[in-house]
């Protein structure tokens, strides 16, 4: 018997599947248009690479598996739901048809079993995640109605279609049509109902379960499980430029309008973030501000979006709790995200590895910023005089820039704009912190020291060096950026320079990654990459007789995460004879010190300081000695022992400064004048 | 209302090290960035909001020195100023203040003004007698020392700083304020102002077209002399006295041997 019964029961159901088809595609429509009216980006090409991602990200659901329970539970039901579409397809079709099969699967057992066995499964998973919500209560997953809908539809879907499946064959018996596993379970108990009970039980079950899927059809557009539509596009159309390239704003000298003020600024790939958004939270344990106390939330910012879009589109997300008032007029800055967010980032990227749908979290804040400097020209204080000096000084500090070499007086280095007519085979590029902050001075002598003893021919610009514009690009100054990247590139072509090497890996990122935008293609590496091909070849000697302390080794984020060299100053510590104690976090989830994001030249107003929360990371490992490869991280790391009176316990010192310390005396005398 | 604005470019505070040439008792201003004057941005701060809460005034701010001082014009104009004047002429170099309040206050004169905004006194100069000086010239009156001001029916209602907290003042336009340092936070310039500064008009003036001879202003006109310029003793570091019982009877001691007691 069909489950439809008559003509009326099926022109039901096509009525019912017609009015959810269209009320589905409404809403998209709705949706899709307003994402196709965000701003141009260019997301083609390198198919490669984005079959690729979606291979591992979408299919193998490989982000999903850093947490292995949730991530079992989230493959089976990922895959069961592809899986079990093909059957919704077949018992459509069976009521619409009155008892129509698929060819070839539609009643054969395998199948039918393969279903039952799934929806099964899935249930399992499905009460796994309520469980996970209602008692491991992981503290960045905040749970909306949304979810309970979600988990509570397709599980009652699921149970439904069993408990179907198990009323007729207890109505018709489990042969033939009606053969299924669940029959063979349930049909037995079932028939005690009597025929008559268990016909309407198998009807009314059907339709029920038929009831939850078209319902929930027509939900998903106004739900975070819209995701799965949505992330699968997501993650093949993330970009697939260097992970450390910020957009550049092209003739900024005549735009309309900077950076993103209004979520209609923002690119069609941004709102399709926005769209993808599963909620799941990852990026908000990952965050070294929220953990900190700061007022930003990686989520919080993506839903944000999301809601501000589909404002704009005159649909409403349902199952949420949601106290503010979010009208179309409602400002995007100011509005739904807080000036203090935006400004609590670091741009360390945490959020954009942790997240299993590839979502882009740090060029909307930085498009943000933007719109808050070049438009409205709201920032903290602090900024004023970083922008200014930069731009008289070009660097951050207000230092002159007449100075910026003083740090190599009595070293004999070679400066670049004295020598025209010797080249040298690598540029030192040294960085402002390197050039003018006592600390990391010391580090800029010890790679020089390092250099000279490997004889590497190497030079310096001097005077003409500036700054690369990272910390101006990352707080939102494009246009200060612009004119620093201008100078720069310029000077380096003039000079013919091919190969650099520096111990900043913000400054390497951005010669690397985004001088590239203007024109400026060079080979930079980071001095521990340098190093530890110096100490591969065997060109870097190093003294033996280590002593025992134990190193750690605090991953920078600009190169982790920006630039996936984990290994070069593992390699460095090796070579000086020790191994590095991980810490907690590491490599690419180290956690942030704090200072990126020109966050290192701003005031840590609210919360815990963000180097103190690593500095605790530090001294678990009880390591004495604190390996590090950036300026910034060093500066924060100072400031946080300084400040918790751990100077006894730990020490930072640069990878450079480490192997100074260990270079033969011979080369050492020869190459030291310091 | 016409607003006008005294504004000047100084060597930038934050950086210059202060070389004086024993010769000419100048400065030495080679490899010095210059910038405009942070005491005038705060002024121009205030002459801006006035101006905004109003909604129709223009601003236009005025500077003597050399050519490039327009860079500091085109800041104050990418601040948000409506216009710019530069008095710039070879004979004006040398000025003392009364040299400069005459061009100033002749330039003024011809554009025009209901109330003139100054710095307290300037960043490099200090000599914080150019406002007074322009208001007399003009005839207007001074009010100096203003950190915040209201203009409503042609009278300015404003708050003097003064030793014990501030008084409050009222004065009819046209009348010159000096506004006090540090009494608002001068604004970063948003990129649609930078980029508009390129193309707002700033009108030169020299001495001939300001009516005034040489002998009013510049070097020969001077007749205030730097006899000798000297550079701040360094401050010598202090002593710690750490007390062990006796710090009462060392530091009398210290301070019999400075000759305090
Ligand atoms: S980049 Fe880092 S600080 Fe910024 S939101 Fe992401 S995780 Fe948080
Ligand atoms: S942005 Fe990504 S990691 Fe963060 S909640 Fe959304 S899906 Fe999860």
């Amino acid at each position: 018997m069909s489950p439809t019964i008559n003509i009326a029961g099926q022109l039901l159901l096509l009525a019912l599947i017609i009015g959810a088809g269209a009320l589905f595609a409404v809403r998209t429509a709705r949706l899709y248009r307003i994402m196709m009216a965000g701003a141009p980006t260019t997301r083609r090409g390198d198919e490669g690479t984005r079959l690729r991602r979606f291979a591992t990200m979408v299919l193998g659901q490989s982000k999903m598996f850093e947490k292995p329970a949730i991530g079992v539970a989230h493959f089976l039901i990922f895959w069961g739901f592809l899986l079990l579409t093909v059957s919704v397809v077949q018992i459509m079709l069976e009521g619409l048809l009155g008892g129509f099969s698929l060819p070839a699967i539609g009643r054969a057992r395998w199948f039918i079993a393969a279903n039952d066995i799934i929806a099964a499964l899935v249930i399992v998973s499905l009460l796994y995640a309520a469980y996970r919500r209602l008692r491991v209560r992981p503290w960045h997953l905040t749970t909306q109605l949304d979810a309970w809908i979600i988990l509570g539809a397709i599980g009652a879907h699921l149970t439904a279609l069993l408990l179907a499946e198990g009323f007729a064959a207890a109505a018709f018996g489990n042969e033939g049509y009606h053969w299924s596993l669940a029959g063979a379970a349930l049909g037995g108990p079932l028939a005690a109902l009597g025929p008559t009970g268990a016909r309407i039980g198998y009807v009314a079950f059907w339709w029920v379960h038929v009831l939850l899927i078209l319902g929930l059809v027509t939900y998903i557009p106004l739900s975070k499980h819209f995701h799965i539509i949505t992330s699968p596009l997501n993650v093949y159309f993330r970009s697939t430029r260097p992970k450390g390239e910020l957009p550049k704003i092209e003739n900024i000298e005549e735009a309309e309008h900077f950076g993103v003020g209004q979520v209609q600024q923002f690119t069609w790939k941004d709102i399709l973030d926005g769209y993808a958004c599963t909620e799941c939270g990852r990026c908000t344990a990952a965050c070294p501000a929220t953990l900190t106390g700061k007022p930003l939330d990686p989520k919080k910012i993506i839903v944000d979006t999301r809601l501000a879009t589909y404002a704009q589109a005159g649909v409403r997300m349902l199952g949420r709790r949601e106290t503010r008032a979010i009208t179309p007029e409602t400002p995007l800055i100011g509005g739904l995200i807080g000036d203090d967010e935006l400004w609590s980032c670091t741009t360390c990227m945490a959020c954009i590895e942790a997240c299993p749908v590839a979502i882009e979290h740090v060029p909307k804040i930085v498009d943000m910023r933007r719109n808050l400097v070049l438009e409205e020209t709201r920032f903290p204080p602090e900024l004023t005089k970083v922008f200014n000096s930069l731009e008289r000084n070009s660097n951050p500090f207000g230092l002159r820039a007449r100075t910026r070499a003083d740090w190599a007086k009595g070293l004999g280095l070679t400066i670049l704009g004295e020598r025209p007519d010797e080249p040298v085979d690598v540029l030192y590029w040294v960085g402002c912190y390197g050039s003018f902050d006592e600390r990391n001075v010391r580090v800029a002598r010890a790679l020089s020291r390092v250099l000279r003893a490997a004889g590497i021919n190497f030079g310096i610009l001097g005077v003409e060096e500036g700054c690369t514009g990272d910390p101006a690009r990352r707080a939102g100054n494009e246009y200060l950026y612009q004119v620093l990247a201008q100078g720069n590139v310029e000077t380096l072509q003039g000079y013919g320079v091919k190969k650099i090497v520096t111990a900043c890996p913000h400054c390497m990122n951005t010669i690397k990654n985004e001088y590239p935008q203007f024109g400026g293609d060079f080979e930079v590496v980071h001095h521990s990459q340098f190093i530890a091909d110096l100490l591969k070849s065997g060109r870097l000697k190093l003294d033996g007789g280590l002593d025992k302390r134990a190193i750690t080794f605090h991953d920078p984020c600009y190169l982790g995460r920006y630039n996936d060299v984990y290994d070069a100053p593992r390699e460095v510590v090796n070579g000086l004879g020790a191994e590095v104690t991980e810490m907690r976090r590491s490599r690419n989830k180290a956690l942030c010190c704090g200072g990126g994001g020109a966050r290192a030249l701003m005031e840590e107003r609210i919360g815990k300081k963000m180097s103190h929360n690593r500095l605790d990371d530090v001294l678990e490992t009880g390591c004495g000695t604190l390996a590090a490869g950036c300026p910034f991280c060093i500066t924060m790391f100072e400031d946080a022992i300084g400040s918790t009176g751990n100077a006894e316990r730990v020490q930072v010192e640069d990878l450079a400064e480490l192997v100074a310390a260990r270079l033969p005396k011979e080369s050492a005398g020869a190459a030291a004048a310091d | 209302m016409r607003i006008l604005v005294c504004v000047k470019q100084v060597p930038d505070p934050n950086t210059v090290v202060y070389q004086i040439d024993p010769g000419t008792k100048r400065l030495v201003r080679d490899g010095v960035t210059n910038v405009l004057d942070p005491g005038a941005e705060v002024a121009l701060e205030a002459a801006l909001q006035l101006a905004e809460r109003d909604g129709e005034s223009t601003v236009t701010v005025v500077a003597m020195g050399p050519e490039d001082a327009e860079d500091a014009i085109r800041r104050a104009l990418a601040m948000g100023a409506h216009d710019g004047a530069l008095i710039t002429d070879d004979a004006l170099a040398g000025s003392d203040a009364l040299g400069t309040a005459k061009a100033l206050a002749a330039a003024i004169g011809q554009i025009g003004f209901d109330i003139i905004f100054c710095a307290t006194e300037s960043t490099d100069g200090y000599s914080g007698m150019v406002p007074g000086m322009v208001a007399e010239l003009l005839g207007i009156p001074h009010l100096s020392f203003i950190r915040s001001l209201e203009v409503r029916d042609g009278v300015l209602t404003g708050q003097r700083v003064i030793a014990l907290g501030y008084q409050t003042v009222q004065c009819p336009l046209p009348l010159l304020v000096a506004i006090a340092s540090g009494s608002h936070e001068a604004r970063y310039p948003a990129l649609k102002g930078i980029m508009a500064a390129k193309r707002k008009k700033v009108e030169e003036y020299t001495l001939a077209d300001l009516d005034l001879d040489p002998d009013d202003a510049g070097e020969a006109g001077a007749r205030e002399r730097v006899l000798e310029l000297l550079p701040v003793e360094e401050r010598q570091a202090g002593v710690i006295v750490e007390d062990n019982g006796d710090g009462a009877a060392r530091i009398a001691e210290l301070l019999r041997q400075r000759g305090v007691l």
